[in-house]
């Protein structure tokens, strides 16, 4: 017993060649449909493994204080206080914030960094080392990113800058120098200075600090940790590194399930498509069916043959359109379908998507489309195979 | 919107795929074991026969895409697991809801359900009087309830799971200590557990020898539960070099070499086979080729599975 | 030896188009014969062709073909039937404009277990028999009317079938294709098979190598 006909397949290829016209739109059809969808699911991907690299390096327990709901300055009194608990190896407060620059329509994220106090994001800490450190005790230098730094160049700040205090007044700083950090999505719109530059543009008095960072060597006990500080200090937020990794998460899957309930109803829609398209027969396919059984040729024997068609064709369009959409979203980085997920701002500049290939993520494609696809072709392949034979040959 | 990610977005599409289609199976099933008379030269019956075709069609259908269907199954409960807190793989998963456990009983019976359909269809067509035509379809209504109470059981399975409910993963499910009633049977000694297993294949081999089909498959549903067993209660622990490492399905994965693949499949292939032997056997009365594929896959099974502690006793000296 | 037995075929029965299109036929061919089914167009020769090629089942009846009841055959072994036991020539030719001679001719036998080596022999036996093995890779549609014949009855040829269906097949060729179409029936009479043909064509009637003349008047026999 022969398990698999090949001069049935090769039939069923060339069948799949001479009905051209019809094919070729199913395929171009079913190839936009996992095209779309693959590039989603690898742009997602990919900002998820984005967004883990930099959850990875945040702090461990973010502190703030909070007032009616509301982010306030926190006090620095309490750093005593925390760093006496067990398990916290490092309190550093934090000053950083906003700052709108209004001609230009952007947000620059402006975060404090002192000479002496180790800061807590190690990539920042690298790049603050390479530069001269007395430039830092200046009262009046930064160092920006790339980004804006070209925002700032195009609104003739070549130099310096000068920022608008709370109370109305300038504060003129130089740009030292720029920095293009590791992962892109968050350097671009960074401005460093002191500390004290920074409490000085946000109007904080000297004994604040914008939040409290904790660093906790022993993973297990964050948790812990984290409770004895919402018990000490019932006014405080306090955000473990988890927390921040599950919303990053959520928003993301809450992004692609939007998609997804857009992509079942399209899938719905195709099978609609696929059903009509494959119950059309020309007279001249009734015909060949119809020869076929005059011949000898089963009901199964036909029912096999027009599976092998659905089959070639889904598993071509499915191939084609998945290599497709890695060399798009790779290689071409995803034009237009990229912004969807990072949102729109001027300061979200041309970033690489890092490559994360995931065998899972390919067979999921493929358990949402070919299936379907084949599906959807049960019902005319038998209702072509038990064409009464007769009629057609006369 | 608990834990509906793209992957279990998936299983349910197809899912309703199958509800959909095996809905259809089900009502020209009814229709045909009504009506079905051979003899009979009305139209009805031309289109009776017809749409017998469709519903092979159908099943043959679900059968092919349900078998990568069940191992993505177990992947996606795996990949689930770290949402879930204390779960470290896809027994933590299953057995974190009611359903998990009977969704994964249910999805095995019909994977054999399923097949036996096809060969009884087989068998069916190869005699120009279709004999077995009403109770093919008879059978198939059985299987449409087995097929729906899955489909039920996993979507509630999926729909149940709850990211801040903690619970056991295999260590504690399978250990003697909790109270599910797997570990009531784990906690048997090994050593009773093992024989009953190597007897049960020997049993095998002789109601094989003995030319008694209906004892040797009745042996091969045996085997089925006393191969599960042994192998969680016993074996595995010798994939994992652990004693305490209960898991069947962790040897799925890569780090041992993917073996749970062939050691599942081969005894799927095996059991199965004496079942579809069984039925060729009872209605045709012709030789086939089942009985040497069940013997030889069983006994592949056997093989590998007792390979395993020999090896590393041979390598260490001592049993776990 | 091909036994038919009070045949009655009724299309559409119980409705409004209800039609009778056969009417307790009944009729033996011997081994061996050359029978004509003598009839207008529309009188239910076609219809009896395919019930005796077993496409079609009869309303009620019975028929014997070879020693075998073919009438009320479920489809795989109607199919079997067809594929062993008979060689149908249409009255279009019926090939496959895009398929070559080759892939056209092998037709019937894509389907069976046989090993790719059997089909080519039995192909090209068949292709030689019928003086067009030298066309074996050209596209159907390339050829001439008279290529295109030799086409239709190698492919009918092809599996070696005891009994030849022809249906009307003189009906759309010209004289001198008609005239082949009389040298090939009586080579196939000398090859020993059981040849029935329906067809209205006077070219047929009176012939030396016809056996036996059915006719067939509005679905009864006359």
């Amino acid at each position: 017993m022969k398990l698999f006909n090949l001069l049935l397949f090769e039939y069923a290829l060339s069948a799949i060649k001479r009905r051209g016209a019809k094919n070729i739109f199913i395929l171009v059809i079913f190839f936009i449909l996992i095209f779309l969808l693959s590039s989603i699911f690898f742009i997602s991907n990919s900002i998820k493994k984005e967004l883990s690299f930099t959850v990875d390096s945040l702090p461990d327990i973010t502190i703030q204080k909070l007032q009616a709901g509301r982010q306030q300055d926190i006090s620095l009194d309490v750093v005593d206080k925390l760093s006496q608990i067990e398990g916290v190896s490092e309190v550093a407060p934090r000053v950083w914030g906003y700052y709108y620059f209004k001609n230009a329509g952007a947000n620059f994220a402006v975060v404090g960094v002192s000479r002496f106090d180790t800061n807590y994001k190690k990539s920042i800490q690298k790049v603050v080392d390479k530069f001269d450190k007395t430039l830092f005790d200046k009262n009046d230098t930064m160092i920006v990113g790339i980004g804006v730094d070209k925002i700032l160049k195009n609104n003739y700040y070549d130099k310096y800058f000068n920022f608008i205090k709370p109370n109305g007044d300038f504060k003129r700083v130089y740009i030292a120098g720029t920095f293009k950090n590791g992962t892109l999505l968050e350097s671009n719109d960074i401005i460093l200075l002191s500390d004290d530059n920074a409490r000085e543009i946000f109007g904080m008095a000297e004994d604040k600090a914008t939040d409290i960072t904790l660093r906790v060597p022993n993973p297990k006990e964050v948790n812990e940790i984290a409770s004895k500080i919402r018990l000490m200090y019932p006014n405080f937020r306090v955000i473990t590194k988890d927390d921040l990794r599950i919303s990053y998460n959520n928003i993301f899957d809450y992004k692609s399930g939007i998609f997804l309930a857009l992509f079942v109803v399209a899938l719905f829609t195709f099978f609609i498509i696929i059903y009509d398209k494959t119950s059309g027969l020309s007279s001249d396919e009734k015909r060949e069916i119809g020869v076929q059984k005059a011949v000898g040729w089963k009901i199964g024997d036909i029912i096999l043959q027009k599976f092998y068609e659905a089959f070639i064709l889904s598993f071509v369009a499915f191939f084609s359109a998945v290599t497709f959409a890695i060399f798009y979203v790779y290689f071409l980085n995803a034009p237009i379908l990229r912004d969807i997920f990072t949102g729109y701002s001027v300061l979200k500049p041309p970033f690489e998507l890092p490559f994360s290939f995931d065998f899972g993520t390919i067979t999921l494609i493929f358990f949402t489309t070919v299936p379907l696809y084949i599906a959807a072709t049960i019902i005319p392949s038998w209702f072509a195979a038990t064409l009464e034979a007769d009629e057609v040959i006369r | 919107m608990n834990l509906i990610t793209p992957d279990v977005l998936a299983i349910l599409i197809i899912d309703a795929i199958f509800a959909f289609f095996g809905t259809i199976a089900f009502i020209l099933s009814i229709k045909i074991v009504l009506k079905w008379d051979i003899n009979a030269t009305t139209t009805i019956q031309y289109k009776l026969e017809k749409q017998s075709y469709l519903v092979a069609t159908i099943i043959k259908y679900i059968l092919f895409i349900k078998l990568p269907l069940f191992l993505y199954f177990i992947y996606v409960q795996d990949k689930l697991s770290v949402y879930i807190p204390g779960a470290m793989c896809a027994v933590g998963v299953v057995n974190s809801t009611s359903y998990g456990f009977y969704a994964m009983i249910v999805k095995i019976i019909d994977l054999y359900l399923f097949s036996s359909w096809l060969v009884l269809n087989k068998v069916d067509l190869e005699n120009e009087k279709m004999p077995y035509t009403k109770i093919k379809f008879l059978f198939f209504i059985i299987i449409y309830f087995f097929l729906m109470s899955e489909i039920v059981l996993e979507v509630m399975e999926f729909f149940s799971l709850d990211p801040a409910k903690i619970v056991s993963c295999c260590g504690t499910v399978f250990s003697a200590a909790s109270k599910s009633y797997i570990s009531s049977i784990l906690s048997l000694p090994n050593s009773l557990i093992v024989s009953v297993f190597y007897v049960n294949f020997i049993l095998l081999l002789l109601t094989y020898k003995l030319k008694n089909p209906l004892y040797y498959t009745l042996m091969n549903i045996l085997f089925v539960i006393t191969s599960i067993i042994s192998l969680i209660a016993f074996f595995g622990t010798y994939i994992y070099e652990l004693p305490t490492h209960h898991c069947p399905f962790c040897m799925l994965q890569s780090d041992y070499h993917y073996i749970g693949y062939v050691l599942y499949t081969a005894l799927f292939i095996g059991t199965f086979s004496a079942l579809a032997r069984y039925i060729v056997l009872l209605t045709n009365r012709r030789k086939t080729v089942f009985g040497k594929v069940s013997l030889i896959f069983n006994t592949l099974y056997v093989i590998i599975v007792t390979a395993y502690p020999l090896v590393y006793y041979v390598r260490n000296g001592v049993w776990l | 030896m091909i036994k038919v037995d009070k045949v009655y075929k009724v299309f559409n029965q119980g409705k409004i188009n209800e039609t009778i299109a056969l009417k307790d036929i009944s009729f033996r061919v011997k081994d061996e014969e050359l029978a004509l089914l003598k009839g207008p167009s529309g009188s239910g020769k076609s219809t009896l062709l395919s019930i005796l090629a077993a496409l079609l089942k009869p309303t009620s009846g019975d028929v014997e073909v070879e020693g075998k009841k073919v009438a009320k055959l479920p489809d795989n072994f109607a199919s079997m039937y067809r594929r062993e036991s008979i060689g149908f020539i249409f009255q279009k030719f019926n090939l496959i404009p895009t398929l070559s001679v080759y892939e056209n001719v092998i037709l019937p036998l894509i389907p069976s277990n046989l090993t790719k080596d059997e089909i080519d022999k039995k192909a090209l036996l068949s292709m030689k028999k019928f003086s067009i093995e030298h066309k074996k890779d050209a596209l159907a549609k390339s050829l001439s009317g008279g290529e295109q014949q030799r086409v239709a009855i190698a492919r009918a040829l092809v599996n070696d079938p005891k009994i030849i269906l022809a249906d009307e097949p003189t009906a759309n060729l010209d004289t001198k294709l008609s005239r082949d179409f009389l040298v090939f029936l009586k080579e196939l009479k000398d090859d020993k098979r059981t040849i029935v043909i329906a067809t209205h064509d006077p070219i047929f009637f009176d012939l030396d190598i016809v056996d036996k003349e059915i006719e067939i008047v509005k679905g009864e026999m006359k």
